[in-house]
């Protein structure tokens, strides 16, 4: 037993540390070009770069600059497929075969050499390849083509450079980022399932149908409100702002494009919402992940049966298959401790923040790693009001939100300093 | 589903005999004052209340079999909740006090759940006798209606355990050893003489005995109404402290005075949820203290110690009075506030929130899965004062932490349709949830909830009843499974 306990501490301390030189390393151009005023300003760049969040310090990037930012987005995507992935809970732990539990407990090295983790690269890259020649099919230049292409793939953001400003006033621009934003959200276990043609999985796969639901729902939702608000008259356009920002958050990219601030309490609060759980695991996007809301709701309910039958002993069942009751408690200690990071943030960001709402929405913004938010983190506005402590509680929670928790809580643990 | 019908109606309809007793002693201060239409409001909704529950109580035939099933016990208190709030807001409706019923039924449930929270613009233009009942709700909902109700009424013989777990807030840690009525009238016994006090000190500090009543039944069932519009502003120094003390006091888990009256003080001090109840009082003081003195909005340190200690136990322990607007306090003071209001008092106290004790769970709870992740196999229990917390009750706390949370989100979400701003919807629903009355923004502590929609009246009247029976009992009436015949 204590070599696997070994391994997964190894694990946990071996990502934990490779993420933070990276961000280290990842700052220096940021510094050396003087974009960033201090080297906590380009730390936060970076880490916010690598954790995927998009968020900005105010101004937009440049052009070799924002290259630079969103290449680091897509790398950090692409480890966060495959570290994580070996580090994830698996669901089916029962199941002898499948991605998803071929991970759990081997070591990365494993997963690096494996069939899997090598599909994992090939989904994400060849997703890519197809956003990068749509868009140049479009009528993009290759390097604007490239630099959406690596944001959206890797579910990051544009940091502070407005959407509009890239897009080129291209028609259909909007709709490719929509396609590859949902293509990068859904669990990539489901494409490993149809490279394999086991189509009956994909069928019943319930964080895919939760996903569906749950983005034409809140669409359909943020739709009417901005109608019935007045905010956004015309229902054809009102629909398509509102399916691209339940996406663009629900993928947490926060790819924003037009004036969100404005938009009723209603659409705000329901894109929030998708902000946190919208993501499915193994995938690039982040937040609690859809598939831990689901085994918790699924609790609730048994703990609501529970009350009038006290004494029938029922098991949880994901996909068809039941779950341990360690898996469970595992997802619900998971969704206290970002509940509780989430608080710890708000408060932490009160200290600088104008008003409650910026307070809030800059701690889920970041612990999402969405990158944009409402209230004074808005849409093209940047976290530089954060001040120099505030930043560096940003970075931690960014690389807490991005990964999940655990591995950079390590060293806070007895053991782990051991 | 199979119901004990008779047993239900029997334990409906002495409530309904009792709340219209209730109702006697509010038409008495209303005669008192002279205020003729009230008391005679008061009349109206009394006598038949009285008389037809106390037929209702006798012709009911007796019930098969006293046996109390879960469901059974579940319905009742649920049902007996909505019915008291029906029948406690007909005075303000037959007086034309409130003549809207959502306003009416919001300001009864508020009431009744020691929530606090108001739609009176104006409640110094109420008669006394309204104001009376509004706060005397506070006094009766605090401890419970049923468990008063078999305090009073042994006879009824019911399985008042089951109702008493429905009713009380919080986990239990041990089981209670001493039998069930003692404990109902144990723990009306300490709140009456806890009443008792604070009044006769609040008499001493100079309030009137209108004031000191009203505002000790607000204190003691943590519920927060006030009979001037700018709370307790206006009132000396020391009626404010005595009132921030028996806050204090009120947010303590009850069980732990009647282990005192035994004589085993020792162990109520050791007490673990206490300690960090005490803890976080000392510690969010002190924090805001220094924010106020800081940001140079009290003069002088005692003044910024009593405005800061008054508002941490009044939050803490979901009460909802204020000395201050403290809507206009610095940023970081108001998040302070806002987690307290998740917070809420001890276990088996009268407050409301998430109790002291699962947010210490919660810690643990989230801590246990890091140490889970490195050491799979590692049994890892979750301890409370060196006592390991048995699996089943830390898995219903997380499960309670979590739909608390997922109630919050939806509620936000459903409020957030009314046109007005997302923290506005979010701080009303925790207000309201958490059965502390004021929260930030459009409903902060110098507003009040009169400008929403029937319909989101309504819909929080529901959350400040589920907040108040712990969620579990009332969402259990929206389940299938409920219903079902299984």
């Amino acid at each position: 037993m204590q070599s696997v306990n070994r391994s997964n501490q190894n694990k946990m301390r071996l990502v934990s540390s490779i993420w933070l030189a990276a961000c280290i390393l990842g700052s220096l151009p940021y510094l050396i070009t003087g974009y960033a005023d201090s080297p906590v300003s380009a730390f936060f760049l970076s880490v916010s770069s690598f954790t995927t969040t998009g968020a900005s310090l105010g101004s937009g990037l440049d052009g070799g600059l924002l290259l630079y930012y969103t290449a680091c987005q897509w790398l950090g995507g692409l480890a966060i497929l495959v570290f994580l992935s070996s580090l994830l809970p698996s669901v089916d732990s029962d199941s002898k075969s499948g991605l998803d539990s071929s991970f759990a407990g081997r070591s990365f090295s494993e997963v690096i050499k494996s069939r899997e983790g090598n599909m994992l690269f090939l989904i994400y890259v060849s997703i890519s390849l197809i956003m990068f020649i749509a868009m140049v099919c479009l009528g993009h230049v290759p390097l604007e083509a490239l630099e959406l292409t690596l944001t959206v793939c890797s579910t990051g953001g544009l940091g502070g450079t407005a959407f509009s400003a890239i897009d080129a006033g291209i028609k259909g621009t909007g709709a490719i980022c929509i396609a590859s934003m949902i293509l990068s959200t859904i669990s990539f276990t489901v494409y490993a399932r149809l490279i394999r043609r086991d189509f009956a999985y994909v069928k019943k796969n319930t964080e895919l149908r939760a996903y569906a639901c749950l983005l034409v729902s809140s669409t359909l939702l943020i739709c009417a409100a901005n109608r019935i608000s007045g905010v956004i008259p015309d229902i054809w356009q009102s629909f398509r702002a509102a399916g691209f920002h339940a996406v663009s958050f629900s993928s947490t990219t926060g790819l924003t494009n037009g004036d969100i601030n404005s938009w009723p309490a209603f659409s705000k609060a329901v894109l929030c919402m998708l902000s946190f759980f919208g993501a499915s695991s193994v995938s690039t996007g982040s937040g609690i992940k859809l598939i831990r809301i689901i085994i918790a709701l699924k609790a609730i309910r048994r703990s609501f049966y529970r009350r009038i039958h006290p004494r029938v002993v029922m098991s949880l069942r994901i996909n068809g298959k039941a779950i341990s009751d360690d898996t469970v408690d595992q997802v619900m200690s998971f969704i206290i401790h970002y509940a509780l990071l989430f608080l710890a943030g708000c408060f932490v960001f009160s200290f600088s923040a104008p008003d409650l709402e910026t307070a809030f929405f800059s701690s889920s913004s970041l612990i999402n790693n969405l990158g944009s938010g409402f209230g004074a983190v808005g849409a093209e506005c940047g976290y530089d009001f954060l001040g120099p402590f505030g930043k560096l509680f940003g970075c931690f929670l960014m690389l807490a939100g991005r990964l999940e928790i655990y591995a950079l809580m390590l060293p806070f643990s007895r053991d782990g300093r051991k | 589903m199979v119901l004990n019908k008779k047993l239900v109606i029997k334990v409906l309809c002495a409530v309904m005999a009792l709340v219209g007793f209730l109702m006697l002693i509010p038409c008495a201060v209303s005669l008192i004052y002279g205020e003729t239409v009230s008391a005679r409001a008061f009349a109206v909704c009394a006598v038949p209340m009285i008389a037809a529950g106390y037929a209702a109580f006798r012709l009911t035939k007796a019930p098969d079999t006293n046996a109390l099933g879960l469901r059974d016990g579940f319905f009742i208190v649920a049902s007996a909740w909505f019915v008291l709030s029906l029948l406690g807001s007909l005075p303000f409706m037959i007086s034309g006090t409130i003549p809207n019923v959502f306003d009416a039924f919001f300001e009864t449930a508020s009431g009744f759940t020691t929530t606090g929270a108001s739609i009176l613009p104006g409640v110094e233009d109420l008669p006394k006798g309204m104001l009376f009942w509004r706060s005397f709700t506070h006094w009766v909902g605090g401890m419970g209606i049923l468990v008063l109700t078999i305090a009073i009424l042994p006879a009824l013989g019911i399985g008042g355990q089951k109702i008493m777990r429905a009713e009380t807030t919080g986990p239990s840690m041990d089981k209670m050893t001493f039998t069930f009525n003692d404990t109902a009238r144990s723990l009306y016994l300490i709140y009456s003489a806890m009443t008792v006090i604070e009044v006769v000190l609040l008499l001493i500090s100079g309030m009137d005995l209108y004031d000191s009543l009203v505002y000790t039944f607000g204190t003691v069932g943590t519920g927060g109404f006030a009979t001037k519009n700018d709370g307790l502003a206006g009132y000396a120094v020391s009626s404010q402290i005595i009132i921030a003390v028996f806050m204090m006091l009120a947010g303590i888990n009850f069980n732990l005075y009647y282990l005192c009256l035994n004589k085993k003080a020792g162990q109520a001090l050791k007490d673990p949820e206490l300690k960090c109840y005490l803890g976080i009082t000392g510690g969010s003081t002190l924090f805001i203290m220094v924010m106020l003195i800081i940001s140079g909005q009290a003069a002088g340190i005692f003044d910024s110690f009593r405005l800061a200690y008054f508002q941490v136990t009044s939050i803490l322990t979901t009460t909802g009075y204020s000395t201050f607007n403290f809507d206009l306090w610095p940023l970081p003071a108001k998040v302070v506030l806002m987690m307290l209001m998740f917070i809420g008092g001890c276990a088996s106290s009268t407050g409301g929130g998430m109790k002291v004790i699962r947010v210490m769970m919660a810690f643990k709870i989230a801590w246990r899965g890091v140490q889970k992740r490195i050491h799979p196999s590692a049994l890892a229990p979750v301890k409370i004062g060196g006592r390991i917390v048995p699996q089943d009750i830390m898995r219903s706390v997380s499960e309670f932490l979590i739909l608390y949370l997922a109630t919050l989100l939806f509620g936000t979400v459903l409020v957030s349709l009314e046109k007005v701003s997302l923290m506005t919807a979010f701080t009303s629903v925790l207000a309201c949830f958490s059965n502390i009355g004021p929260g930030f923004e459009a409903v902060g502590p110098a507003m009040n909830f009169g400008f929403y929609s029937g319909a989101t009246k309504l819909f929080l009247s529901v959350l400040m009843i589920a907040g108040r029976l712990e969620l579990f009992t009332i969402f259990l009436m929206f389940t299938p499974a409920f219903w079902s015949k299984r």
